[in-house]
């Protein structure tokens, strides 16, 4: 095995590669399946946010090449030695041919060491390109998912703040309800007041109205006026019977009644009553 | 010139400004008030004020106070509680009455003119509106005051109801009493509607019964029963001359003059039956008008001439018809008009012809009540028994009846609504069969 690596050492490099493309690979489907994991938020959101980045989203700068730590050299394979030749030549011209020999086998080795350097450097450039790659591709994938997670953080926040803006609304929405009730229920409580006192002020004058036979068919329509304290102040005849004897009843209806009966000042309704036409008899 | 034509444009057009700028008043509330209280209004009599030669023995205020009390519609204040006693729409102090919840007060003077001549002022004020309504004067003799008393109050009574007052009307009608013998004496009487000056028009020791009034008040028609045979005679009550019309053989009874007063519906038996007939009071001419083998009897006149309302027990009780009529006679067939009860009887019609007034069987007791033909709706007037001869005042608003009363007969007034009762304070003895005068002619 050993003997066969030595005799052919591109096999080496050739599984080195082979290992080191591997892993690259190995990493970068790593973090696709990550991905695939943890799918990322719809990609619509995503333009969205693209369209008025939030300010605090860090900036994918391009990393610096230099900065980069040297590859570890791999151990260099000691080059092999060259088997001597069987025949001797002649110690002279053999010392020279040997010199010679050696030399070129020097020049030979340099050569070898040259160009096994060079596939080296080549092979150290490939995996720092490919690690330049992968860390950029990295530094790609950690700023996207530095993106996605502030784009996530912002749209949780957003959420949040359209949750507690929508709370605000249902609370508005619930207040201004109950204040519809609410006024409607005043309104009950006014109308109901106001009908009260109308019975009320009904009975009064019904009660200070003398009938008389001659009243049948006939009405006559008052226009009154009132202080708060249902004092009346004025009273007109807006629409006579025709007969003076019906309208000086009604009137008089009216005058023995005042003060009428009004609701309390803090109920507001003062100007209910401030005014009121008094319609008297009936067409039968 | 031209600059004042433009003022003028500028402030009609400024004046139209403001009335458009004035905000719109609210609507404001309607209460309807569809009826009022049928009760008695306040009212105050002042006495009136004396002055010069003997004072009359007439109390003129009181009398007024008493015939407002019996329409039912006035309560006046009591004497004893006037606050001040003016005797001219001047001297009133508006303001106390108004405390005192006074609508209306009479005030008045009566001055000597001469021996045999009073003069008599009245006014009648409006306390609430604060002016006069009625303001009159009278020149009469001494003796006259009661009337024109009641002269006043009819006015005062039209002032403030809008119906004609009926105060100075008469009454007729029979007292029965005995003398030192124990003997019945029967007197037809008239006196004024308040049963004042009381006079005797015709005595007799037979029954006398139905007196009636003719339609100008002069004269009186009466039935004697006498020796068993019924008379009918007719009496001018000025000049107290009597006349016998009718004598038939059987009844002679229950005599109405038409309202024209020419003639006169009566109830005859001469014929084996007692049937309504239609006299002419001056040619003495019978019209027949019933022809039922059951008993006809009562006879009221529509106020318009048109029929006759009677009492008749053609359907097996005493109940009121109707029947048209013309100069020769019935038009129709007489139509039943009461159906309420086993007994109705003896019906006067108001004078606007809508409501008859009639005795009405109801519970065991005789009733008066009141019939309204438009709505047919009954209404029962009295709650005493033995009611009997209702008879509406010419201003259809109160009737007089005859009830009993500690064992004797007496009148009684009340207002149609029956509200309040006025037993007329007569002679001892029975007094019955009231007849209510029509208004009096104007002199």
């Amino acid at each position: 095995m050993l003997s066969l690596l030595r005799h052919h050492p591109g096999y080496l490099i050739a599984a080195i590669i082979v290992h080191l493309v591997f892993l690259v690979l190995f990493a970068v489907s790593f973090h696709w399946t990550e991905r695939a994991i943890n799918p990322l938020p719809t990609l619509i959101k995503i333009h969205a946010v693209a369209e008025s980045p939030p300010a605090d989203l860090p900036k994918p700068n391009p990393p610096p090449v230099e900065a980069s730590p040297p590859p570890k050299p791999t151990p260099e394979p000691t080059p092999e030695p060259v088997p001597e030749a069987v025949t001797k030549p002649p110690v002279d011209t053999v010392r020279a041919q040997q010199e010679a020999q050696r030399r070129l086998e020097d020049e030979r080795k340099k050569v070898l060491l040259e160009q096994e350097r060079e596939k080296q450097r080549r092979k150290e450039l490939e995996k720092k390109q490919l690690q330049v790659q992968r860390d950029e591709q990295l530094r790609n994938e950690k700023s996207f998912r530095d993106q996605i997670l502030a784009e996530q953080k912002y749209l949780a926040q957003e959420q949040k703040r359209r949750e507690a803006e929508q709370f605000l609304l249902q609370q508005e929405q619930k207040r201004r309800e109950a204040e519809v009730i609410a006024r409607k229920a005043d309104e009950q409580q006014k109308q109901t007041i106001i009908d009260k006192y109308i019975a009320l002020i009904d009975q009064k004058v019904r009660q200070n109205w003398y009938q008389q036979p001659s009243f049948n068919k006939k009405i006559c329509i008052l226009k009154i006026k009132m202080l708060p304290t249902g004092e009346v102040v004025n009273v007109a005849v807006v629409s006579s019977s025709g007969d003076p004897i019906f309208d000086r009843s009604v009137e008089h209806a009216i005058t023995k009644s005042s003060p009428l009966p009004l609701p309390p000042i803090e109920a507001q309704l003062f100007d209910v009553f401030r005014e009121l036409n008094f319609k008297f008899g009936s067409d039968s | 010139m031209n600059c004042k034509k433009h003022l003028g444009y500028f402030l009609v057009s400024w004046l139209a400004g403001i009335t458009f700028v004035t905000p719109p008043a609210q609507a404001a509330l309607t209460i309807h008030i569809t009826q009022g209280v049928e009760g008695a209004q306040p009212i105050a009599l002042v006495p009136f004020s004396f002055q010069g030669g003997v004072k009359p023995a007439v109390n003129i205020s009181d009398v007024i106070a008493q015939d407002l009390t019996i329409s039912g519609r006035f309560s006046p204040l009591p004497v004893s509680e006037l606050i001040e006693r003016p005797d001219d729409s001047s001297k009133i102090d508006y303001s106390l009455w108004r405390n005192k919840r006074i609508d209306y007060l009479v005030v008045g003077k009566i001055q000597t003119i001469d021996p045999q001549t009073v003069g008599v002022q009245f006014e009648l004020v409006d306390i609430l509106k604060g002016n006069r309504l009625v303001g009159r004067q009278f020149q009469t003799r001494p003796t006259e005051l009661r009337r024109v008393a009641h002269m006043i109050s009819d006015q005062v009574y039209e002032a403030i109801t809008g119906q004609r007052g009926a105060f100075d009307t008469y009454l007729a009608y029979v007292t029965i009493t005995r003398d030192q013998h124990n003997k019945r004496i029967h007197r037809l009487a008239i006196a004024d509607m308040d049963g004042a000056n009381e006079q005797v028009i015709y005595e007799s020791l037979w029954p006398i019964i139905s007196p009636a009034w003719s339609p100008d008040a002069t004269r009186v028609a009466f039935v004697v029963i006498n020796n068993g045979q019924a008379e009918l005679y007719v009496q001018n009550i000025y000049t107290k001359y009597t006349q016998k019309i009718a004598a038939f053989p059987g009844l002679n009874n229950a005599p109405a003059w038409s309202p024209d007063g020419r003639r006169m519906a009566l109830t005859l038996s001469k014929d084996g039956n007692a049937e309504i007939y239609i006299m002419d009071i001056d040619t003495k001419k019978l019209t027949r008008i019933t022809n039922n083998y059951s008993v006809d009897t009562e006879a009221a006149w529509l106020p318009d001439g048109s029929g006759l309302l009677f009492t008749s027990d053609r359907g097996g009780h005493p109940q009121i018809y109707r029947v048209n009529i013309n100069d020769r006679g019935a038009t129709g067939p007489a139509q039943r008009l009461t159906f309420d009860g086993d007994y109705n009887a003896r019906a006067s019609v108001s004078p606007d012809g809508k409501r008859i007034a009639m005795v009405h069987l109801v519970g065991g007791q005789f009733h008066i009540s009141v019939l309204d033909l438009e709505h047919d709706q009954l209404t029962v007037l009295t709650d005493t028994d033995l009611d009997e001869s209702p008879s509406f005042a010419p201003n259809g608003g109160m009737i007089v009846y005859e009830t009993k009363d500690q064992g004797h007969n007496v009148l009684v007034i009340t207002p149609t609504d029956g509200r309040v009762k006025y037993p007329l304070n007569l002679q001892s003895g029975d007094v019955r069969q009231p007849a209510w005068s029509p208004f009096k002619r104007s002199e």
